[in-house]
């Protein structure tokens, strides 16, 4: 009997609106053009209504990794599918209990055939970092690791490039580096009030897009924001699929 | 007649401070997270007790050091080695990351 294969995937919660969920969207929407099937977790239970994964998504499970056994239970959700990955979308400030349970359970599930890639969206702002060398030290080599740098607060990644904890992750992790470029913002906050994601926002029906986004410029704009970033996400490949 | 012989409502939960105080949790920590997670209200003392009547390595409770080495001269001190304290395992610093400092650019 082979071992069942799952790709778990996901985001590093920690500091909030730095584009975890935007990013977890565009994964999505990777997985969706590939054909590839994913059961996705909306674990990002005190965000918002707008702003959470299931608000773009509404197949997604709404789950409080924070309850008793959350992480089991999630773990047991996407192991019972035939989907090969799970993506989950994890709150800002999950780390705690994600680390303890990743200490008890990571050795039966990797012996399963569970793999797990993090993906820590960081900006120019040291916080952003910070919470990407706080999951690594705990994590370690036991993730494969994506790194989006999303250019929302500018192109300046020093303190993830060019800081002693940031080399040593380079040299450690091998990540996976990729760039969300910056967006224009009232483009941005549309898709997020929709619900829409820049590849939805481009094959959805006008009524949906709404009269910002059926202009002619924002529609161009969508669809050259739904491309860089799957252009960027297959760069990485190796560690997003199956 | 005796009644129900007494039991730690913390019982149920053992796996969950066995992995708290590995992790490097305080008790005040644990206590929050007990209430916050499944609605059990303890003070930190009791999981400090809770955790102590249970610890393998007791501490060996001993009279503090002698003022006055000379004042007792009819008793040596024992030769024999105490075993070392057995101190929690620091969890590994993969990055060599300290939370508490700020992040230093270095020069390219």
């Amino acid at each position: 009997m082979t071992k069942p294969s799952k790709l778990i995937v996901f985001s590093c919660g920690g500091k909030g609106g730095v584009g975890k969920t935007t990013v977890a969207t565009a994964i999505v929407d990777y997985y969706a053009t590939r054909g590839i099937a994913a059961t996705l977790f909306d674990c990002d239970t005190e965000n918002k209504q707008r702003g959470s994964l299931s608000h773009f998504f509404p197949e997604a499970e709404k789950l409080d990794i924070r309850a008793e056994r959350g992480l089991d239970h999630f773990v047991d959700i996407a192991l019972a599918t035939d989907a090969p990955v799970a993506l989950a979308d994890l709150a800002a400030g999950s780390g705690r209990d994600t680390f303890q349970w990743f200490d008890t359970m990571f050795d039966g599930l990797a012996t399963s055939g569970v793999r797990f890639t993090a993906v820590a969206t960081i900006t120019s702002s040291a916080s952003s970092v910070e919470t990407l060398f706080t999951w690594a030290n705990a994590l370690k080599n036991r993730a494969r690791y994506l790194v989006v740098k999303n250019q929302i607060a500018g192109d300046d990644f020093g303190y993830f490039e060019d800081t002693g904890p940031g080399r040593d992750f380079l040299a450690k992790a091998d990540p996976k580096v990729i760039e969300l470029k910056a967006r224009a913002r009232e483009i941005q906050t549309e898709l997020d009030n929709r619900g829409l994601t820049a590849a939805q926002a481009v094959v959805a029906d006008a009524a949906r897009r709404g009269p910002l986004l059926n202009g002619g410029t924002a529609r161009v704009r969508a669809e050259s924001y739904a491309r860089q970033i799957d252009t960027a996400l297959d760069s990485a490949r190796e560690i997003l699929l199956p | 007649m005796p009644g129900k012989p007494f039991q730690s409502k913390l019982l149920p939960h053992k796996e969950f401070i066995r992995e708290s105080r590995a992790q490097g949790m305080g008790y005040r920590e644990i206590a929050a997270e007990l209430r916050r997670r499944f609605g059990l209200r303890t003070a930190p003392a009791n999981v400090f007790s809770f955790v102590k009547v249970r610890a393998r390595r007791r501490p060996v409770f001993s009279l503090p050091p002698r003022e006055n080495a000379a004042a007792s001269p009819a008793c040596p001190a024992p030769t024999t080695p105490r075993s070392p304290t057995r101190r929690p395992t620091a969890p590994t610093n993969w990055l060599n990351y300290d939370p508490a400092k700020p992040l230093e650019k270095l020069p390219s």
